[in-house]
């Protein structure tokens, strides 16, 4: 459809053509012009009744008819996107981007919140292959105005996943026909739009309470092991991937993980299902995978692409296991990233493969603040109440001490303009009370979520050795 | 589009150029994301410097005549490393109005969120589309734009700001859509005015072909536009019906206004009281003909029509497709009247909310959503929230800012709507919840600790030892304020009012919060905070003052019946109540309470009308007090530099205007006589007086109402009273001078007491450069073996600092920063300062937790504190540089002594006040686990049965026991033990309460004597 499209913009003459118009579009008040024009496509596999969203939209600024629709992914059957809502969805996120250069990597977001069309739109604009040449691009997602409050808890981990999704197209762009482009997008969108999907009805949001964890006087999970496994949870930004053999295990794990989570982040956690088992995606926080074979296998790809590191926990072996630092992490999943990107280019769809490394035991970072917590729980009365209480305190607590170390950071490096000097830093984790690497890591995570970039300016006193590593990328 | 085009090749163009320079860019670049190290705090700005953006916000419009201009940015110097007329250019590239539609419709606002990699910037933007009806089409797309350098802020704070957002434009539309109903319906008049005219005027003429032809011309446009009009207006009257409430308040705005006016015009006269009046007099005319009597001769009125304007004839010509494009358009402040004073208001008081760290505003949420409920909260000083024994895990507010639990209303008051519809109309009625609300502002005034001249008009429940409503009063105090115009810089100064009010009302609420921060008196508990705010809204409702200050308009709107500012005697005890009922606020006590207010409204009239007849009593008081000291006092005064004051005025104005304090005392002082408003202009300048005498000692003092007893023979609540007139000074009898209350002469005490309260708080402003961090970090680190002052508050020993006036800044600064380890107790009057000539006996130890004492020279310390009462009570005492108490030895309190020996030094006050926050929390979660522990245990039913001593000496002992398991020795028991009690009483007053709708039988109270020891302070 959209070659035969093309065809007529190549030869000039806009033919005006009623087909492009779904019949139910409503009161079309203006003349149905090519720009109205768009292909469209469905996700497969997908329920759609449990879909908060709409659709997803792929538009472009045409360097002829400005801003234009390029591609629907239509998620919701019954309340079809209609081409005039579509049209200006458009034009509101592509027309203040007439200046933007064509030629940067940039991944812009963009958020609207348009009542008055009863849908809020969250978006990206980038640069991509057009018809012809580079073009301003826009990959957007519908969702109705009720469903604001879901994506706002989503927002995080849509971006993610957006992020990398439209690093995919773009490529996918470049190298290959529109029609190719679309069908293989499809295949990764899908993957990700059904996660989201599935988070809005079942997520650790709801209907969990510490009467379902290892708190609650009906279940037992051995302290020491607890312990290891908050630790290790809080160390790595509340991310974790739970191995179990079963469901229950798994699950308790994870509930009682998700008492240390906010809301938002329980919202993007999955608990794991027997009946319809999902594989790890990246940038979830709290996911579980059955064990098969007894042997270890993890989504390594997926850990490494994920915003923060990841604890893994394994309930079999009693291994609590952690990716690399945060500091470490992070270049290592821009690498991955680019990775991805490469091969996509030179025409490998499939998944990169990432090999296992080295993971970290949590006991290589001892803590006092978790073990601390932990005995001090058990020797609360039973009453969940007051141990649901007693976590919101250690949970305020250490946000508390997340923002003294904030503060202090910030003083002591004048805003950032001086660089964190080891003296410095014993300094200010004595002054903090953070003696035990594992408290301080603790700390740092929470302090780095609500002050991105804290955590690098913090541990990255090893100077050399990562600006090599990052020499490395660039040249990469 | 084709022109953009253009742009993009321009672009372009210059672009490649720029990077031909530097290297040919490999056309798949773009294909590959670049690796970007996040900063913390550094920016990449305009022009590529790095620099720290503060927040700002952005009124921009699409001007019909320039394109799109940045209008109004707050604060006036922000954004100024940030290119803004891109950035407007940028944000209003697309018409957000909604497309196509037949005849006059409201058009829904919409909101963005957008970021921007190259400025590094974050920008929330809110359009909405006034009307006015000089513009094309009568619009004018207008939009507010938040821009921030946090990543995170935007969205983490989304719903807080899409409300706020809401609201303002909420504000702004109502205002503008009465502006604009009103020009119609004048312009209606005119149009039938001029038919009339022509009418009349043609038959008078000769008959012509030619004119007959004009004439039917001009009917028809004048008929087209006749029918244009009335359709507009039959469409805009049931939308501006729609909200009543604010019509309600802008019209009191209005009477106020006139008031103003009318009584600039009569009441010159019966200012007798005063004998300095012509210079203020001068000043006040001055500023009025700027901008209230300056305005078109008759009253504009939003509301009514004006009675004196005649219609006039139209040049037909005009009215269709030959518009004027040389004159300027409208300023917002013409096009929305009130609306936009209250609009930009409310927006300066919510960046200061928003301007914050990320991490600040995420973990006051968290301590905002572990007050409920609010029976197990273990609080310390003003915003230090300890620890919530009895949460209930669903409470825990997870994420966004804006939901927070706010307990006094239900459901549908609170409103989960906030996401709804972004047309502030549509969405007001449920929508409405400020950040001023009860929970917001809480986490507001933490902001204010950390921030100096932060401008969040926020108040939160200081009972400085009295009675709520005094509370109130401070409050209204500031709110009130009178219109008084003079330049802002924002771009309209044309405008029919000028923009003053904000800057002042800023002002006022910049002084008030760093009043309430600094008061040393914060003893708080949030949770109480909505009753407060209640009991404030209240009173200026009941007193129909203008609060230009706009304290929550939708609370107002909401609740509209708890407390009041002037409590008689006989519904004080009914008021006190409702007030300290919790969040479990029924439907009956709110029934309670309208018929309270109803009690109280009559009060107010009452003593509305013979405000004379009190002004003369409390002249007559002075009069009779005024002893030879007086004297002693006025010299003293003249010691007292004025000049100094005067800095410290500039000081704490800052951004603003002098005058504008000035109108803030005015504004004291006004309200102070409520309606009757004698003669404000020269009260203005008694109380400017006043603020310069409370550069003197004596004029400060805090008042615990009770602790008066003195020679007032007038009163037989005896109460102290005091006011001040002119250049009468306080004698040292009246020493007390401070709050009084008195039920009988309300009136005459609620003029009095605002009053001090204001000088008290203007007092503490000028020592207010410091924030409660910095005289935290100032005291624990000059004054030596401060844990055991620390020790007695935490274990419930009262404190008392002393010291004479020579003394007073320290005073003040120790009382500031122990202020914060004060556990909140539901008791009055915890934290105070005063100037106290009489003995303290026994009976009052039990009033207060921390108190300062200024004596005078003559008095010794031994005869205000005698021995047996001192027995008791910590004592500080400043001259003899001693602290006399009970020794410290334990553990949690040694952060104390490190910070003190500098073993931790923190560079930010900020940071130290975090950490001690941080310490009180490790406290607080030590008492928790104690507290449940002894409660879940058995002990007390082995003992069934026993004598009720004997229980008590084996939980006694078995709370010894669980304490000696867990660690917890020597004094550090004594604290556990202590602020587990204040929890415990808190839970026991709650049963009371809801079960009984009273308060809780007496505070307990246990003296326990101790040897003492003397240390060097």
């Amino acid at each position: 459809m959209a070659g035969s499209f093309k065809n007529s913009l190549e030869t000039g003459v806009i033919q005006v053509n009623m087909d492009g118009i779904p019949g139910d579009a409503g009161p079309v008040l203006t003349p149905s012009s090519p720009s109205s024009k768009y292909s469209k496509s469905y996700i497969p596999h997908l329920d759609e009744t449990n879909s908060p969203f709409l659709g997803v939209v792929l538009s472009f600024w045409d360097n002829i008819l400005g801003p234009r629709t390029r591609h629907v992914w239509r998620i919701n059957q019954k309340n079809v996107l209609k081409s005039d809502l579509l049209s200006h969805i458009t034009s509101q996120v592509l027309s203040c981007e007439i200046c933007r250069d064509p030629y940067t990597c940039d991944i812009d977001y963009k958020f609207y919140n348009l009542p008055h069309k009863g849908v809020v739109v969250p978006g990206y604009v980038f640069s991509a292959k057009g018809t012809h040449d580079l073009a301003v691009h826009t990959l957007y997602v519908v969702l109705p105005s009720e469903e604001l409050k879901y994506y706002l808890e989503v927002h995080e981990t849509l971006d993610c996943c957006f992020r990398r999704l439209i690093g995919k197209l773009r490529v996918m762009l470049e190298r290959n026909s529109f029609e190719t482009s679309i069908e293989v997008f499809t295949k990764s969108l899908s993957e990700c739009i059904r996660v989201l999907s599935l988070v809005h009805t079942s997520s650790l949001a709801n209907n969990i309470t510490i009467s379902d964890t290892a708190f609650s006087p009906h279940h037992v999970l051995e302290k020491d092991f607890l312990a290891h496994c908050i630790s290790s949870h809080l160390m790595t930004f509340c991310r974790s991937l739970v191995i179990g053999e079963t469901a229950e295990r798994i699950n308790l794990v994870l509930y009682t993980l998700s008492m240390f989570n906010n809301q938002s982040e329980r919202r993007c956690s999955t608990s794991f299902c027997v009946k319809d088992p999902q594989p790890y995606h990246h940038d979830f926080f709290l996911q579980g995978l059955i064990k098969v074979d007894n042997k270890s296998f993890y989504p390594m790809t997926e850990i490494v692409v994920s915003r923060y590191p990841t604890t893994i926990i394994d309930l079999t072996s009693r291994d609590v296991k952690q990716t690399q630092g945060y500091s470490e992490h992070v270049l290592r999943r821009y690498e991955t990233i680019k990775n991805e990107l490469i091969c996509l280019q030179y025409g490998h769809f499939e998944e990169l493969v990432v090999v296992e490394q080295d993971l970290h035991t949590s006991t290589a970072y001892p803590d006092t603040l978790v073990q601390t917590f932990v005995k001090e729980m058990y020797d609360l009365p039973e009453s969940c109440n007051v141990r649901g209480a007693f976590i919101i305190q250690f949970m305020r607590m250490l946000h508390k001490r997340a923002q003294c170390l904030i503060e202090c950071v910030k003083a002591e490096s004048n805003d950032g303009t001086i660089p964190m000097k080891s003296p410095l830093l014993k300094k200010i984790r004595n002054d903090l009370q953070l003696h035990a690497e594992g408290d301080f890591r603790i700390v740092l995570a929470t302090a780095e979520k609500l002050k991105p970039g804290l955590f690098c300016f913090v541990k990255n006193h090893k100077g050399k050795h990562d600006r090599d590593q990052s020499k490395n990328i660039e040249i990469l | 589009m084709f022109g953009a085009d253009a742009a993009h090749v321009n672009f372009q163009f210059e672009n490649q150029t720029q990077q031909g320079k530097t290297k040919t860019p490999d056309p798949l670049d773009y294909l590959f994301p670049k690796f970007i190290r996040t900063s913390p705090w550094l920016h990449t700005g305009y022009n590529g410097s790095t620099e720290c953006l503060e927040d700002f916000i952005m009124i921009a419009e699409f001007s019909e005549q320039e394109g799109p201009r940045p209008v109004i940015i707050i604060p006036k110097d922000g954004g100024q490393n940030f290119n803004q007329n891109d950035f407007a250019v940028k944000i209003l590239a697309v018409d957000h109005q909604s497309s196509i539609v037949e005849g006059f419709e409201s058009t829904e606002d919409a909101q963005v969120v957008m970021n921007d990699p190259e400025t590094d910037s974050n920008a929330f933007i809110h359009h909405i589309v006034l009307n006015d009806i000089q513009a094309r089409g009568y619009v004018r797309p207008f939009c507010i734009s938040y821009v921030t350098t946090d990543p995170l802020k935007i969205m983490k704070c989304y719903e807080e700001i899409s409300s706020q957002m809401k609201k303002v434009a909420r504000l702004m539309k109502f205002g503008n859509r009465l502006v604009f109903m009103r020009d119609l319906e004048k312009f209606q008049e005119d149009l039938s005015y001029t038919k009339a005219h022509l009418l009349i005027s043609q038959s008078r003429t000769q008959n012509s072909p030619q004119g007959d032809n004009d004439l039917l011309n001009a009917l028809n446009t004048l008929r087209q536009s006749m029918e244009e009009v009335k359709d507009i207006l039959s469409n805009l009257k049931p939308l501006l019906q729609l909200d009543a409430d604010l019509s309600e308040r802008f019209q009191s705005y209005e009477r106020e206004v006139k008031g103003h006016r009318h009584q600039h015009d009569t009441d010159s006269d019966s200012s007798s009281l005063k004998d300095f009046d012509t210079k203020d007099d001068h000043f006040a005319e001055k500023e009025l003909s700027g901008s209230c009597t300056d305005r078109t001769s008759p009253i504009f009125s939003l509301f009514s029509k004006c009675r004196n304007q005649k219609p006039k004839v139209l040049d037909v010509s005009t009215i269709r497709g030959k518009r004027r494009f040389d004159r300027s358009l409208r300023g917002l402040h013409e096009l929305c009247s009130w609306g936009a004073k209250e609009g930009l208001q409310k927006l300066r008081a919510f960046r200061e909310f928003l301007k914050r760290d990320v991490s600040s505003i995420y973990v006051d949420e968290l301590d905002l959503s572990s007050l409920v409920p609010d029976c197990g909260v273990l609080c310390f000083g003003s915003n230090t929230v300890g620890a919530n024994f009895l949460s209930t895990f669903d409470s825990v507010k997870g994420h966004s800012c804006s939901r927070r639990k706010t307990p006094y209303y239900t459901e549908d008051h609170c409103g989960l709507n906030s996401l709804g519809s972004v047309e502030s109309f549509k969405s007001l009625t449920s929508s409405f919840h400020s950040f001023f609300d009860d929970d917001t502002m809480y986490s507001a005034q933490s902001s204010m600790a950390e921030t100096t001249n932060s401008a969040i008009p926020f108040h939160r429940n200081m009972s400085i030892g009295s009675e709520n409503h005094e509370d109130s009063d401070i409050i209204d105090t500031a709110y009130d304020q009178e219109f008084i115009f003079q330049h802002d810089n924002s771009e309209e100064v044309n405008n029919e009012f000028s923009n003053t009010v904000e800057s002042m009302s800023e002002s006022v609420s910049n002084s008030l919060v760093n009043t309430l921060t600094n008061l040393s008196n914060v003893e708080t508990k949030p949770a109480a905070d909505s009753n407060i705010v209640d009991e404030i809204e209240h009173p200026i409702e009941n007193h129909f003052l203008d609060e230009y200050y706009d304290v929550d308009i939708d609370k107002d709107l909401v609740c509209s019946a708890k407390g009041c500012k002037c409590h008689s005697k006989n519904d004080k005890s009914e008021c006190t109540q409702s007030c300290c009922n919790g969040p479990k606020g029924t439907a009956a006590k709110e029934k309670k309470d309208e018929t309270v207010n109803a009690e109280n409204n009559k009060n107010v009239e009452k003593c509305i009308n013979d405000p004379e007849k009190v002004l003369d009593k409390t002249c007559d008081n002075i009069s009779g007090l005024n002893g030879p000291e007086s004297d002693l006092l006025s010299s003293e005064l003249e010691k007292n530099p004025k000049s100094k004051i005067a800095d410290n005025l500039t000081v704490i104005t800052k951004n603003d205007n002098q005058n504008v304090k000035d109108d803030m005392s005015t504004k004291t002082i006004e309200n102070r006589k409520d309606e009757d408003q004698v003669n404000n202009r020269k009260e203005s300048l008694t109380s400017r007086e006043d603020l310069l005498l409370s550069g003197s000692p004596y004029k400060q003092s805090v008042n615990d109402s009770k602790d008066f007893m003195f020679s007032n023979k007038s009163l037989d609540s005896g109460f102290d009273l005091t006011s001040r007139h002119g250049n009468s000074v306080l004698t040292e009898s009246q020493s007390s001078f401070g709050m009084s209350y008195s039920g009988i002469t309300s009136n005459i005490s609620n003029v009095s007491h605002r009053r001090s309260w204001f000088s008290h708080s203007s007092k503490f402003l000028f020592d207010g450069e410091s924030t409660l961090g910095q005289s935290l970090q100032k005291v624990l680190s000059s004054y030596n073996n401060m844990q055991h002052v620390v020790y007695s508050l935490l274990s419930g020993r009262p404190v008392v600092v002393i010291g004479t006036r020579k003394h007073e800044n320290s005073l003040r600064e120790i009382l500031q920063a122990l202020s914060v380890f004060v556990p909140y107790t539901p008791k009055d009057g915890s934290v105070s300062l005063l100037c106290q000539v009489k003995q303290m006996k026994m009976v009052d130890i039990h009033k207060f937790q921390l108190r300062g004492l200024i004596r005078s020279d003559r008095k010794s310390v031994d005869y205000l504190l005698p021995k047996t009462c001192r027995r008791y009570l910590t004592l500080v005492d400043l001259e003899k540089q001693q602290i006399c108490c009970q020794p410290y030895q334990g553990m949690l309190l040694n952060f104390l002594l490190s910070i003190h020996s500098k073993k931790k030094t923190f560079k930010s006050d900020t940071g130290m006040y975090s950490y001690i926050q941080l310490c009180l929390e490790e406290i607080s979660s030590k008492v928790f686990s104690f507290y449940h522990g002894m409660t879940s245990s058995d002990i007390g039913m082995n003992i069934h049965g026993s004598s009720v001593l004997h229980k008590s000496v084996m939980l006694e002992a078995s709370s010894e026991k669980y304490l000696g398991e867990v660690g917890v020795r020597n004094s550090d028991c004594k604290i556990i033990k202590y602020l587990s009690e204040v929890v415990k009483i808190q839970q026991i007053d709650e049963e009371f309460k809801s079960k009984y709708l009273t308060d809780a039988p007496a505070y307990p109270f246990s003296v326990n004597y101790q040897a003492l020891q003397t240390f060097k302070l």
